[in-house]
């Protein structure tokens, strides 16, 4: 009989600790949210977002010359500067999600975020 | 109580298993493998996934055929079929399957949007600058000069020779429906390599083949026209194309401080405006879909609705510039308005019944 009893307790206490962490994972969308920057398709940087404490800036530099200057601060990222014409990618802003990529054509720069199906709202791709 | 306590030792383990699995999760076919390729091609940056085995190879292929098409269709490419078309003055050129398709599809539109999609404006499209970032506003005379060598009927195609010539000082452009072009082919070679599902976006052009893997339907969003940091709707798709079209993808601020967008209205030269700011086609085919947001973005409301009445295969979702949101009944289901349009007024167009 005592033996059940402790049985039950810890089943309950397993329950209790699920909860508390599907709360967490649910509320703070979990801890997942990298930023990967590919320069011509090569993958040369991930940033772990969430883990930013001061913001900080690099520059990414192509063979042809170009290049971008990228701003990271906590949970966000974009281009404060490129050498391109048509600025898009500074344009585009501070992407804080999966659904937009930053794009840099001319400099074949592409900053994408991989993060938790939460904040994406369930979208797949956006028509744009 | 030994009752009592297998119960909760159950309920214990389900609710462990569930710790990792988001509620936007499919619960169903895990095993489905993601590939994903992605390229620059067509001017602009492409993600490729597919699901399933085979899939990174099936991809590398489509790959390859969306570069083929490139190298076809650019007119900026010298040695390209559209290139050689352009630079032949008025003689004929033998051209490919696919090109022969794309100029028939192009010559069908012109007639069916009453000239709205039209291939011939890339003359004016370049003395606005749009082409080459070099922005300016043309003179009145200067757009006049220009449109007296536009309009589809200088162009000659004999498609049973896959022939194709254009009158003096005319030149054509497919970048209105060539990656809509492209993600249809890519999308048939997946499906022909026994692909069920996967996900094209070519650059903002979405072509979904199939479902999801767990079997539910792709989630489309629609960028919002004026805060491109969020989304003015979504549609619930499968095996459709997605495409839209609006002026704030490539624009430039004037002297006067106006804003002037690259979409232009064949006929006055100049970026349309008739009262919509975002034209969203959902169809099967995505090279129709590809041309007919630019030209519901040209004919407006009205016109964009008279041609829905009579194509009830295709669907829109557009945007008036008062933000009120005009969809066909045949998308109504699917579609979902957010954020700052959640309130937003909606009109069905098209066919109604």
């Amino acid at each position: 009989m005592k033996k059940e009893y402790v049985c039950a307790a810890a089943a309950a206490a397993v329950i209790v600790l699920s909860c508390a962490l599907t709360a967490f994972r649910y509320f703070t969308g979990g801890n997942e949210r990298y930023a990967y920057v590919y320069s011509d398709s090569v993958l040369i940087k991930t940033i772990d977002l969430n883990a930013v404490k001061e913001p900080y800036s690099f520059l990414v530099e192509t063979k042809d010359g170009g290049s971008n200057t990228v701003e990271v601060c906590h949970g966000e990222i974009g281009v404060t500067h490129a050498s391109c014409p048509d600025e898009i990618c500074i344009n585009t802003g501070f992407i804080h999600s999966s659904l937009l990529p930053i794009v840099c054509l001319p400099n074949k720069l592409v900053i994408e975020i991989k993060d938790s199906p939460y904040e994406s709202e369930g979208i797949d791709a956006v028509a744009q | 109580m030994r009752k009592i306590t297998v119960l909760i030792c159950a309920l214990s383990m389900v609710m462990l298993c569930s710790c990792n699995t988001s509620p936007d999760t499919p619960q169903a076919d895990h095993t489905e493998a993601e590939h994903e390729k992605t390229l620059f091609a067509m001017d602009t940056y492409m993600s490729l996934k597919a699901y399933g085995e085979n899939g990174g190879n099936v991809l590398e292929k489509a790959a390859l055929q969306i570069t083929e098409l490139e190298d076809m269709l650019s007119v900026t490419e010298s040695g390209s079929e559209i290139s050689q078309i352009n630079s032949a003055d008025t003689a004929a050129v033998g051209i490919s399957d696919d090109t022969t398709e794309l100029l028939k599809a192009s010559l069908a539109l012109n007639k069916e949007t009453n000239g709205a999609f039209d291939i011939t404006l890339y003359p004016v499209s370049q003395e606005w600058g749009f082409t080459t970032n070099d922005h300016h506003i043309p003179d009145d005379k200067r757009l006049e000069e220009l449109l007296a060598n536009t309009g589809c009927d200088k162009i000659h195609l004999d498609d049973a020779v896959q022939k194709a010539s254009l009158d003096k000082n005319v030149s054509i452009d497919l970048g209105g429906i060539a990656k809509g072009y492209a993600g249809k082919i890519a999308a048939e070679t997946l499906k022909r390599n026994n692909i069920k599902s996967a996900l094209l976006n070519m650059g903002g052009n979405v072509q979904t083949v199939g479902a999801k893997p767990d079997g539910s339907a792709w989630k489309v969003g629609i960028q919002d026209p004026e805060d491109e940091s969020l989304l003015a709707g979504s549609v619930e798709v499968i095996d459709k194309a997605v495409i839209t079209s609006g002026g704030y993808e490539r624009f430039f601020i004037g002297q006067d401080g106006k804003k002037y967008h690259h979409i232009i209205d064949p006929k006055t030269g100049r970026p349309a405006e008739n009262g919509i700011i975002s034209s969203t086609v959902i169809g099967d085919d995505g090279a129709l879909c590809d041309a007919l947001s630019t030209s519901f973005y040209i004919m407006g409301v009205d016109g964009a609705s008279e041609y829905l009445s009579r194509h009830h295969e295709t669907d829109a979702v557009l945007i008036g510039d008062d933000n009120t949101l005009y969809i066909t009944k045949g998308i109504e289901q699917a579609f979902e308005p957010l954020n700052s349009f959640t309130d937003a007024r909606i009109v069905v167009i098209g066919k109604t019944g």
